[in-house]
């Protein structure tokens, strides 16, 4: 995949279509990879059917739903997205892939970008971030959890220490928040 | 930091963590509680696990003579690694129980000479469940329960896990006819070698249905005879034939499921490029790129060993 898709290119000869987020900024990306973007090619694909003459490749494609900061952070996973498929299988290329997983943003991030991805339908985005996430909540206490997703512990205190007494063993070892 | 993350991307996150973590977060909240406790996310997480190598680990049967008592270990898979770690004592919770089979991660143990007290054991959440007591009826002309062995799988029908009991009972004046009753189970099929068409010159297989309870007999590439032996094993959500002659051990996987032309060798260990004199080997797992598979050697004798062999290079490398 070029490395031109975020910054438009004028000599480039590959289609360009142009998104626009919920923040008002145009971003002009390769086809190749807006087409990643189930959501944004089946808009895409409609367009065309309906009204090909009048606007062509100026086609605007609006994304009330995603933030300028996500969508960049998305577009340039996708430029990496030929070295994330492979399984790891060693101790070198998993930590390599937990990095790699890593680099996209803090853990709140994370959330915006599922979110996004889930949006656009992009599915290997949705995994990758979704294992981002999962990696850095695994040692997580439960308040820690709690907390990070906004949810509020609804079990009676009684209840509560029931299932921690019963699996006292998934509780130890447990990270610092 | 907050976010209202639909439940179905939660639980895509969920599906993403070991067992221990998932058990942890059962105290989140009501709603964590029922995601997780829920088949459709059991199916899903397990799935996930199957796929990854995750929280593989091996059980092993283990034996002291002084004083004689049966004790499981257990062997944790590091998918971050890609090998088995040292061996960890694990809860027991049924002492002297011994492992008959096991699925999809649940472990079925029984105790006592005839079998008849069965359980079924989840080690990774620890917890189990005895069944109920079954006696054995002996059928008139027979006069001794000689054998019994348990074999167990999922009916994915029902989507149950069932116990199938085999008894072999024999009648006094019967001379000693030796055959193998282990079996493996694989989709809702439980599975035999036997040699059972007269005239055919290879074994068959003999399977049974969970779901139906009827048997049907396929046929296999294992050779009848007299001085081969063969296992039955699963390798990688596949049916796999491991044939052991003077010189070669020839394994083969069913490629399609139930298709008796889809056996395929799919390599051949010369013995002479081991350095340990083994019995025979059975096929455990594929390592998470496919292209190694652990070996449980059996040496002639003293203790098992775990090896990995490299499927392209040819070679043992030490599990």
């Amino acid at each position: 995949m070029s490395n031109t898709s975020e910054n438009p290119n004028p000599s480039s000869s590959s289609a360009k279509i142009t998104l626009k987020t919920s923040d008002n900024e145009l971003f002009e990306v390769e086809e190749a990879v807006a087409m990643k973007f189930c959501t944004v090619k089946q808009y895409f694909e409609d367009e065309k059917d309906n009204d090909v003459a009048a606007r062509g490749s100026s086609t605007v494609i609006p994304l009330p739903n995603v933030h300028s900061a996500v969508l960049a952070r998305l577009i340039s996973y996708c430029k990496k997205l030929p070295q994330s498929n492979a399984v790891a299988d060693n101790h070198e290329e998993e930590e390599t892939k937990k990095k790699e997983r890593k680099q996209y943003g803090t853990p709140g991030d994370l959330v915006d970008l599922i979110s996004a991805a889930n949006y656009l339908d992009f599915k290997e985005g949705l995994e990758f971030f979704n294992q981002a996430l999962a990696d850095h909540i695994q040692n997580k206490s439960v308040e820690y959890v709690r907390k990070f997703f906004g949810i509020k512990g609804d079990f009676e205190p009684h209840e509560e220490e029931k299932y921690r007494e019963e699996y006292a063993w998934a509780f130890e070892g447990v990270d610092e928040d | 930091m907050t976010s209202n993350l639909l439940q179905d991307l939660i639980a895509e996150i969920l599906i993403r963590l070991p067992v221990k973590s998932v058990v942890r977060f059962l105290c989140v909240s009501k709603e964590w509680y029922s995601l997780i406790t829920s088949s459709y996310f059991i199916k899903m997480h397990l799935k996930f696990s199957i796929e990854t190598n995750r929280d593989r680990t091996l059980i092993l049967n283990e034996e002291d003579f002084a004083p004689a008592s049966h004790y499981i270990s257990a062997v944790q898979f590091s998918s971050k690694y890609n090998r088995f770690g040292k061996t960890v004592e694990i809860y027991q919770p049924l002492l002297n129980w011994v492992v008959s089979d096991y699925c999809d991660g649940l472990v079925c143990l029984h105790n006592g000479h005839e079998k008849q007290d069965v359980a079924v054991w989840n080690p990774l959440v620890r917890k189990y469940r005895r069944f109920p007591f079954e006696p054995i009826e002996e059928p008139s002309g027979f006069s001794d329960v000689r054998f019994s062995h348990l074999a167990f799988g999922h009916d994915p029908r029902n989507d149950d896990y069932k116990v199938l009991r085999v008894i072999e009972f024999y009648m006094e004046d019967m001379i000693g006819m030796e055959f193998e009753v282990k079996s493996v189970a694989l989709n809702g099929d439980v599975y035999w070698l036997v040699a059972d068409r007269v005239g055919q010159h290879r074994k068959s297989l003999l399977a049974f249905d969970l779901a139906t309870e009827k048997f049907r007999l396929y046929g296999t590439p294992v050779p009848l005879e007299n001085y081969l032996s063969t296992f039955l094993d699963v390798l990688g959500g596949l049916l796999c034939c491991i044939v052991h002659d003077y010189m070669y051990c020839d394994v083969y996987l069913m490629k399609k499921y139930g298709v008796e032309g889809s056996w395929t060798q799919i390599f051949k260990i010369e013995k002479n490029v081991l350095c340990r004199n083994f019995e025979y080997f059975r096929t455990l797992m594929f390592s998470t790129n496919g292209k190694k598979v652990l070996l449980e050697e059996h040496p002639e004798c003293g203790r098992t060993n775990l090896i990995w062999y490299d499927i392209e290079k040819n070679k043992m490398l030490q599990g």
